[in-house]
């Protein structure tokens, strides 16, 4: 399959947030300022990218030897919270820079729906190891991208004058139907 | 009769504040993905319910002996082998709905309403309050997922089906919007964010006035 | 025979988040680091670590008051 056509849909078009409504918790939590958005979106570039290649390689090189295709639900999800564990405690020990930044968003990446999807997407698509890689990062790409648009929107709404009831959560989901709605045009595309 | 008009009151404040969709924002992932019809809304729900009930009662039978600091992993071996269970069950005697869930299926493991209910309640609590803490929590999701699928369906098709589960059979089919008439945007992605809100509106509207 | 194996491959992970988990806890938070969070307000999860964690400093910083 073309890697850049693969690269250009899973970023932009099946778009993780607008198309397939995975990682809205962290979506609404942490979306209110720009900073925030930008430590949380390399995080999830950094544990998605991480956690899929772990998982593809435990699939093919054990999983499969046993047959134990079954047991990919379980073994993946262990094995994300393992990664997670195991970087911050690298990011902590080696750069208090690097934690400052991102450190502090890892926890709530744990039970982040976007990185067991792609996890397992990885295998329902049968990706090789170069489109496994390429869709590893371009989903967190569009996942950040998102992120940061929406903060920004956010951020500028602060000030204003919203309805009682909206205010917080509801007026975020308007926010997304929007920008869904601008997104959605790019999905004759390929 | 005011003590029935108090606990009618109570019950209905539990069912909005406490609503684990509108209330606490959980499980939103699935809630937007999978309520285009109420097919999937219904088979979701039990779905999510039968997972929640036994997961609280699979934790609250072992609170006692997991030590503190692998209590997170076990939880989670516990939920996800209940949910490989479930898909499977799934994939067997209901293809059709296996094949409209998709993903969502497996994703039930990461829904932060199970894992979040374990941590918060069953972990501390017998397994007769577990049991129907769960159920309550299940019960409440599969309302909500009702009323949004409901929304989009009728505004975006313009008719209420439903059909058999397992055999993928049309029992009823009610059109109530002629056709020309209908939204096709609300069965998208964009209905799906504009209908969520409004709901989260309308019950934040209604948490408010009580809450005065 | 292989489901034994499976089952010795699930325990083996456990294990290994169990280990993962202690020594991260462990290790201390670089200095200047201690009074981040993250903005988890719109989650509802009431009983996650990091939740715990904030209400934690907060009644701490209540009491100094």
């Amino acid at each position: 399959m073309n890697l850049f056509t693969l690269f250009l849909s899973a970023m932009l078009i099946n778009n993780i947030i607008l198309s397939k409504f995975l990682g809205m918790c962290p979506f609404m939590g942490v979306s209110t300022r720009t900073s925030n958005a930008f430590g949380m979106g390399i995080a999830v570039i950094f544990v998605i990218f991480g956690a899929s290649l772990l998982s593809y390689a435990l699939y093919y090189l054990v999983l499969v030897p046993l047959e134990l295709e079954y047991m990919e639900l379980i073994t993946f999800i262990l094995l994300i919270a393992a990664f997670v564990q195991l970087t911050d405690m690298i990011i902590k020990k080696h750069s208090p820079t690097l934690y400052k930044q991102l450190g502090i968003y890892l926890p709530l990446i744990t039970t982040n729906c976007a990185v067991l999807y792609v996890a397992m997407d990885n295998i329902t698509q049968k990706y090789n190891l170069i489109e496994t890689i390429v869709n590893s990062i371009a989903v967190p790409a569009g996942f950040m991208l998102m992120l940061v648009i929406f903060a920004t929107i956010r951020e500028r709404l602060q000030g204003n004058d919203v309805p009682k009831a909206f205010a917080g959560n509801p007026i975020a989901f308007i926010i997304a139907a929007i920008m869904a709605i601008a997104f959605t045009s790019l999905s004759g595309l390929v | 009769m005011s003590e029935n008009k108090e606990k009618k009151s109570v019950f209905m404040s539990k069912l909005l504040k406490e609503n684990p969709v509108f209330g606490l924002y959980l499980g939103i992932c699935s809630t937007l993905a999978i309520s285009t019809s109420i097919n999937n809304a219904i088979g979701m729900g039990v779905c999510v319910t039968i997972v929640l009930v036994l997961s609280n009662i699979l934790v609250s039978c072992v609170r006692n002996i997991t030590p503190e600091d692998i209590h997170i992993p076990v939880y989670i071996v516990i939920i996800a082998s209940l949910v490989t269970v479930v898909s499977m069950v799934v994939h067997a005697f209901a293809p059709t709905l296996f094949s409209s869930l998709g993903a969502f299926l497996d994703l039930i493991v990461v829904n932060c309403i199970i894992l979040g209910r374990a941590e918060a309640f069953a972990s501390m609590n017998p397994i007769g309050p577990s049991a129907k803490d769960g159920l309550n929590m299940g019960l409440s999701y599969t309302v909500s997922l009702l009323a949004i699928s409901l929304i989009r369906q009728l505004l975006g098709t313009g008719m209420i089906t439903w059909d058999n589960p397992f055999t993928g059979a049309n029992v009823f089919s009610l059109r109530i919007i002629p056709e020309t008439f209908t939204l096709p945007l609300m069965t998208s992605q964009v209905g799906a964010f504009l209908t969520f809100a409004c709901l989260a509106a309308a019950v934040a509207a209604i948490n408010n006035k009580e809450a005065k | 025979m292989n489901a034994l194996l499976g089952a010795a491959i699930a325990f083996a992970l456990v294990g290994l988040n169990a280990w993962l988990y202690t020594a991260n806890k462990k290790t201390p938070v670089p200095e200047g680091c201690e009074e981040l969070k993250p903005d988890c307000s719109a989650c509802g999860i009431r009983d996650c670590a990091l939740r715990s964690a904030l209400t934690e400093r907060k009644e701490e910083n209540n009491g100094d008051n």
